[in-house]
């Protein structure tokens, strides 16, 4: 008797474990459906403490912030937006210091959605981007036992979408020098990013930062870029990754200045210091992303978008359980010819409106088969021009971005890493 | 006024080498756990001062530190190799939960530091890290709370699918092996009527 009781005590509390993970199962499956409307694309910049990580990620947001020129712009969370914001200026007031470097616990991702305006007037968020900010000793120099951050960018590194590998002008301008400090540096931070890179498949793209600081190497910017790259090609390992990666995309190598030209110079003693009256004019800030958007972007498409297509068909399978198979019929084929259309990911308005249309068809099931078809008809028809002008918004954000690469590629053209 | 301890650390950066711990508890040092340190000290304002719990099992700890900027009267043109002004993150970790720390405490541990700092920017390459012993604190703490929690919990939790598993088991057992009631020996020919079934 006792056996019979303990039996059903333990079938109760392994159905309620089953229910309470079947649920949070369910939970995460909603949540990832959620996250994959708009793909977001994970980029880490190797680079050692100095480097300029922390000036590149402000410039590049406070550059790319408002649409100016171009036909999109980034959007950061509000609490983001004053730290980035707080950095920048710290940098354009000549009476502060420049900011400290980052602290290892300071490790954290700045996410940015890139938004363009549709001609309809709806903005729309095309693709968010993740870069991970974080003290770069972390990469480059032995870490105290117990801390684990090496461990953990070291996974980060190998679940990014795009590397950037950053160049430290300021060590470049002690190579050109003659200083070894500079050669030693230069080399060291070298080869632990090819390391890195070489093994992974991603998208990279090699970013020269401080670049200010190397103008007066020669006044033609390209011839300067040119014997920065001859510089960096005598390394093997440098050289080697540029080979290999170049058998299956464009390797770049892009000068950029957080501040511009004229805003800070050398001191006698070798710092980096801020020239008073100088004014911020970053330079190319916002090429390096130009650089590895739309080549990432093409990689994922397809999986983004039969993911999300068959993320709404489960999402419709599952809400017309025991309902209407009609319902099913017309939107699983509607969302199978949509997406065979569309060959591209999916507006978020459009999984608004499977769910829209998934009421509508619902609360009908009891209307005739004239009226139900009207309804489908109208919803489709409105999903149709959404989807279209969301991808219409898409194809001129990838244009810019590949033009903007156009243009610099003009005007240096060594900054192909590729041809060499 | 308590008995509670405290173990002076000490965070910086080189002119050219990155943030890390140069000063940690010996216990830290001995059990090669320090890092815990530069996992949980983040940025501060100058002049804050922040109070962190460090690790929950394993013998609870906390830490209270500050952020401090190397002036020129600490060393000699206090900038790194870049031009950034040097600072340091000092302060002492405690067993106790830390309630409101002491000033005072912040400033032993800051002058204690800055000296060992000095030293560490004269031989960035060489330095290793210094096992600080403790020293009486003065700032209020609490005293040690039972176990916490989450382990209490996470302990019966452990205890109750073990004997859900166990009863299980042995109701697994009690099925397969025949009934409950003892049987009768069975012999051909089958019983009469009435008697226990063999079957």
């Amino acid at each position: 008797m006792s056996a019979v009781v303990v039996l059903i005590l333990a079938g109760l509390i392994v159905a309620a474990v089953v229910r309470l993970v079947r649920r949070r199962r369910r939970a995460a499956a909603g949540a990832e459906a959620g996250e994959a409307a708009v793909p977001t694309f994970r980029i880490v910049a190797l680079g050692p403490r100095g480097s300029g990580k922390t000036l590149l990620l402000s410039s590049m947001y406070h550059e790319m912030r408002l649409p100016g020129p171009r036909g999109y712009h980034v959007a950061a969370p509000h609490d983001q937006m004053v730290r980035l914001s707080g950095w920048f200026n710290q940098v354009a007031d000549y009476d502060q210091d420049w900011p400290k470097g980052t602290l290892a616990g300071d490790t954290r991702e700045f996410t940015f959605d890139v938004r363009t305006r549709a001609a309809s007037g709806a903005v729309h968020t095309v693709l968010s981007l993740g870069y991970l900010e974080y003290a770069g000793g972390v990469l480059t120099e032995p870490r105290p036992p117990g801390e684990g951050f090496q461990e953990e960018l070291l996974e980060r590194i190998r679940s990014a979408d795009a590397l950037f590998g950053i160049i430290d002008g300021f060590h470049l301008r002690q190579w050109f020098d003659g200083l070894p400090q500079g050669r030693r540096r230069l080399q060291h931070a070298l080869t632990t990013m090819v390391t890195l890179m070489l093994s992974e498949p991603r998208p990279i793209t090699f970013v020269i930062t401080k670049w200010d600081l190397l103008r007066d190497i020669d006044a033609d910017e390209d011839g300067r870029l040119r014997m920065v790259r001859k510089l960096l090609m005598t390394n093997p390992d440098f050289r080697e990754l540029v080979k290999v990666h170049s058998a299956q995309r464009v390797v770049r190598l892009i000068p950029v200045s957080a501040v511009g030209p004229d805003f800070a110079g050398l001191t006698a003693d070798g710092h980096v210091a801020k020239l008073p009256d100088g004014e911020v004019r970053p330079t190319n800030v916002d090429a390096p992303l130009a650089a590895v958007v739309p080549d990432i972007f093409e990689q994922v498409e397809r999986r983004v978008d039969q993911a999300k297509l068959h993320t709404l068909i489960e999402g419709v399978r599952r809400q017309t359980a025991g309902g209407p198979g009609a319902a099913l019929a017309e939107l699983g084929s509607y969302v199978t010819r949509a997406a065979g259309l569309a060959a591209g990911a999916l507006s978020p308005l459009y999984s608004v409106f499977v769910g829209e249309a998934m009421l509508e068809l619902n609360r009908s099931h009891e209307r005739d088969q004239a009226s139900r078809q009207n309804l489908a008809d109208r919803l489709l028809g409105e999903a149709e021009r959404e989807i279209e002008e969301f991808r219409a918004c898409r194809r001129r954000v990838m244009r810019e971005l590949r033009s903007r690469v156009d243009v610099l590629e003009g005007r240096l053209p060594s900054s192909r890493l590729s041809d060499d | 006024m308590t008995e509670a301890r405290g173990w002076p650390f000490l965070i910086g950066a080189g002119r050219r080498h990155e943030y890390r711990t140069l000063i940690a508890p010996a216990f830290l040092v001995a059990a090669a756990e320090y890092g815990i340190l530069d996992r949980h000290a983040g940025e501060l304002p100058d002049g804050e001062v922040s109070v962190v719990r460090l690790r929950a099992g394993g013998g609870p700890l906390w830490m209270a530190y500050g952020s401090y900027p190397v002036t020129a009267a600490d060393v000699p043109d206090p900038r790194d190799e870049h031009g950034r002004p040097l600072q340091v993150l000092a302060g002492f970790v405690c067993e106790a939960p830390i309630e409101r720390p002491d000033p005072g405490d912040l400033a032993i541990t800051r002058d204690t530091g800055i000296a060992v700092y000095r030293r560490y920017l004269a031989d960035e390459d060489r330095f290793g890290v210094l096992a600080s012993e403790p020293f009486p604190l003065r700032s209020a703490v609490r005293p040690v709370a039972p176990a916490p929690r989450t382990e209490k919990g996470g302990r019966t939790l452990i205890l109750l699918v073990l004997a859900v598993a166990l009863a299980a088991v042995v109701a697994a057992l009690l099925l397969a092996l025949p009934g409950g009631e003892p049987r009768p020996a069975c012999s051909t020919p089958p019983p009469a009527a009435g008697s226990a079934d063999c079957r």
